[in-house]
């Protein structure tokens, strides 16, 4: 079975397409800098049957103007998928586990669309374009939240009227669950730990979205992000945190247009609000991998500031904690970003090695100190493959269902 | 030495009354805090306070919650000072003005007494700019002061002084966590001296959940109810610092030591929600600090101190076995006095 997935970030439209059950990648791509203001243009990175890397650069302003780009790159190469999986950032209080596309079912995504505002729309109207596109396929449809659905109810809950928040539905639902649980199962293998016994921070930090996980046990118990991805770390647009009195005063001073203070929260804000120039933290990092906190720009200082005081409150959780997880762009790829987020959590028996952290050879990669107490990781995200074993095991379900 | 304290509050101004360092009267005045300040309105309630009183003080500190970027210690109260008052009005025009109309009655009323301005915001000038600031537009912050501040300073600095009057502290132990627990509790974690981190924001709305105020929030929960509740931004405020925090959770208008003393199974999920607050608050500025020698415990529920590390003691013991804690039950009167002395005899406050 040949599924095809698509992750469709806030900047980033990721397409895999994968033979379960043997999991060979048959072909992967990114879309990068959709929409986005940044030093370098928007492309789609292909990397096609031959495992041969191929660059188009291409304009695209929206994720369904990358879709249509991905699907004319996919076609030259003859093959064909049986059905699509898609990353949705948001289930709200409808969606704990994957489901199959129906009309029912995009009657309750509509509802809760505003709810992601930056990713949860973009999603809907790429699954809208494959069904379009490709009537007779099943779409089937796996949300980040679901994770985060063993999140207690003391972490949970904002202390606003319990009947209200009942009522509205406002509670944190956490995201990127699918790459937390994805890294947070290859830290139990590579640790020999089993699922049932980690406990972890795990850091996804992305080129548009980030968040850290706090795990007990095998499962979520805490997620920076809340009832949307607006909350917790400072992100490529997103402002994180923020005091409600503030966006109350934003509002009194715009005549309350809620829209406005949304896209200034949600599209202008973060690293763009802060530089003026980019949104892309990758564009703010000094090449010098010896620069210290201080001498960073101040975009750069309040993004790493945030990360290290969530990872802060998190190893206190999650204590005695096993393993800290970095993944995807930022968190892979940029060493001083790890190396600055980790310096001060000696107190912990966290080490890392700078050595090893400069010099990731192949992932997963332990970039602990050589006595660390607590297990330093860089985790390659596959988003995807995530996405892909839950496809397949719903279509298997259903196959059995129908027999 | 006399010294009059006053403390405006929301609907009184709280008084301490010392003689050499002694409580000789604590009382509160009632008044309650207007949208409109009408002319001559707390010189008459102050008047008629005094008129029945026998106080005759050498020195008078007015408390203000604010006092933004300018007011960074106490300051003596002088013409200068009133046109620096004007410049942040309307950064804080509840608090400034309200602090502007008792001093204006105080004077009338103690003309030749020196009056003494604290701000619970100066100890926090200090802090950090990455920790000041938010990730949202400069130009935007700069233009409306959307600046990170804590709002119990004066709390946390009369702590400090008491653990370093109390202890050797050194360069290898000076991490400190001040947890002052009150109606609205704030975290502030503390190196050499000065604050790096606090758990309040640009108000007092944001951080830890209060008796009342819901503390930190999604930003896009204020949109939500905006757009499902319709209704005015007045009522938003309200509800998120008037009838959230515990009184949300439990429905009961109840105090955080009730919570702990009353020992009611519906509260529980409050405790924790409130407890899991604080520890995860605790965990980041320990942190922000990179590690811990002290914590200590202040406000009029320091006594609760105890509960809150409960789920902790393994980590804390983990990170430092050798942990201090100590616990300062100081009232607002109290540690102002302190502060005073402390400015007073270090001739900070020149008088």
């Amino acid at each position: 079975m040949n599924i095809l997935i698509f992750n469709c970030g806030s900047s980033s439209l990721k397409y895999k397409m994968i033979e379960m059950p043997s999991k060979k990648e048959i072909l992967f791509g990114e879309a990068q800098r959709i929409n986005s203001v940044t030093a370098e243009s928007s492309r789609i990175i292909h990397n096609n049957l031959k495992k041969e890397k191929k660059i188009f650069f291409v304009k695209m302003k929206s994720h369904l103007e990358a879709f249509e780009e991905i699907i004319k790159i996919i076609n030259k190469e003859n093959i064909v998928p049986d059905v699509f999986g898609h990353r949705l950032v948001h289930g709200g209080s409808y969606f704990f586990e994957p489901v199959i596309l129906s009309e029912d079912i995009l009657e309750k995504l509509e509802q809760i669309k505003d709810l992601a505002p930056i990713h949860n729309p973009p999603a809907i109207n790429l699954i809208l374009a494959c069904r379009k596109s490709c009537p007779d396929f099943k779409q089937i449809l796996v949300f980040d939240t679901a994770f985060h659905s063993t999140i207690p109810d003391y972490a949970y809950t904002y202390a606003i009227p319990e009947q209200l928040a009942k009522n509205l539905n406002i509670r944190k639902y956490g995201f990127h669950g699918t790459s937390h649980k994805y890294v947070m199962k290859e830290a139990c293998c590579y640790l020999n730990i089993s699922a049932g016994n980690i406990n972890a921070v795990s850091c996804h930090l992305g080129s548009g979205g980030a968040s850290l996980c706090a795990i007990k046990k095998g499962v979520s118990v805490d997620n920076t992000m809340g009832v949307s991805p607006l909350q917790g770390l400072v992100m490529s647009t997103r402002c994180g945190d923020i005091d409600s009195a503030v966006t109350l005063n934003l509002l009194r001073k715009n005549d309350q247009d809620v829209n406005e203070i949304e896209k200034l929260f949600n599209n202008k804000s973060g690293i763009l609000g802060l530089t003026n120039s980019s949104s892309d933290v990758r564009d703010s990092i000094p090449d010098n991998y010896h620069s210290s906190f201080k001498t960073l720009p101040r975009s750069l200082q309040l993004y790493i500031w945030r990360i290290k005081k969530y990872l802060g409150a998190y190893l206190a959780v999650t204590y005695p904690t096993n393993a800290v997880i970095f993944t995807d762009t930022i968190g892979e790829e940029i060493p001083l970003v790890r190396k600055l987020i980790c310096r001060c959590f000696g107190y912990t028996g966290l080490t890392v090695d700078e050595y090893k952290n400069n010099n990731i050879g192949q992932y997963p990669a332990d970039i602990s100190g050589k006595n660390s107490k607590i297990k330093v990781l860089v985790i390659k995200t596959n988003e995807e493959l995530e996405i892909a074993l839950n496809v397949y095991k719903i279509m298997v379900e259903n196959k059995k269902a129908v027999k | 030495m006399n010294v009059l304290i006053l403390n405006p509050r929301k609907n009184y101004i709280e008084l301490f009354y010392y003689k050499n360092n002694s409580l000789i009267v604590r009382d509160m005045i009632f008044a309650g805090l207007k949208d409109k300040i009408y002319k001559d309105y707390y010189f008459n309630i102050l008047n008629n306070y005094f008129m029945k009183s026998e106080l005759s003080p050498d020195y008078l500190i007015i408390k203000s919650l604010y006092g933004g970027d300018i007011f960074n210690k106490p300051v003596l109260y002088n013409n200068l000072v009133l046109k620096q008052l004007n410049k942040i009005v309307n950064k804080s025009p509840l608090q400034i003005n309200l602090l502007i109309e008792i001093i204006n009655g105080c004077r009338r009323l103690f003309d030749t007494v020196p009056i003494v301005l604290f701000f619970e915001t100066s100890f926090f000038h200090k802090l950090p700019v990455y920790e000041k600031m938010y990730a949202i537009d400069p130009d935007i912050s700069n233009n409306n002061g959307f600046f990170r501040f804590g709002y119990h300073g004066i709390h946390h600095e009369a702590a400090l002084n008491f653990i370093y009057d109390s202890e050797i502290i050194s360069k290898f132990n000076n991490r400190i966590l001040s947890v002052y627990l009150d109606k609205n509790p704030e975290i502030v974690a503390i190196k050499n001296k000065k604050p790096v981190t606090v758990t309040s924001g640009a108000t007092p709305l944001e951080g830890i959940m209060g008796e009342k105020k819901c503390g930190k929030l999604d930003p896009s929960i204020v949109f939500i109810l905006i757009k499902k509740l319709k209704i005015g931004l007045e009522k938003i405020n309200y509800l998120l610092t008037q009838q959230s925090g515990l009184y949300g959770l439990t429905g009961k208008k109840i105090s955080f030591l009730d919570l702990y003393n009353l020992n009611v199974c519906e509260f529980e999920q409050a405790k924790t929600i409130f407890e899991y607050n604080i520890q995860l608050e605790i965990g980041s500025g320990i942190s922000a600090i990179g590690g811990l020698d002290y914590i200590i415990f202040s406000g009029n529920y320091s006594e609760i101190g105890k509960y809150l590390l409960k789920d902790l003691n393994g980590y804390l013991n983990h990170i430092n076995n050798n942990l201090k804690i100590y616990f300062f039950n100081d009232s607002i009167g109290d540690a102002v006095l302190k502060l005073f002395n402390y400015h007073f005899f270090k001739k900070k406050i020149m008088i």
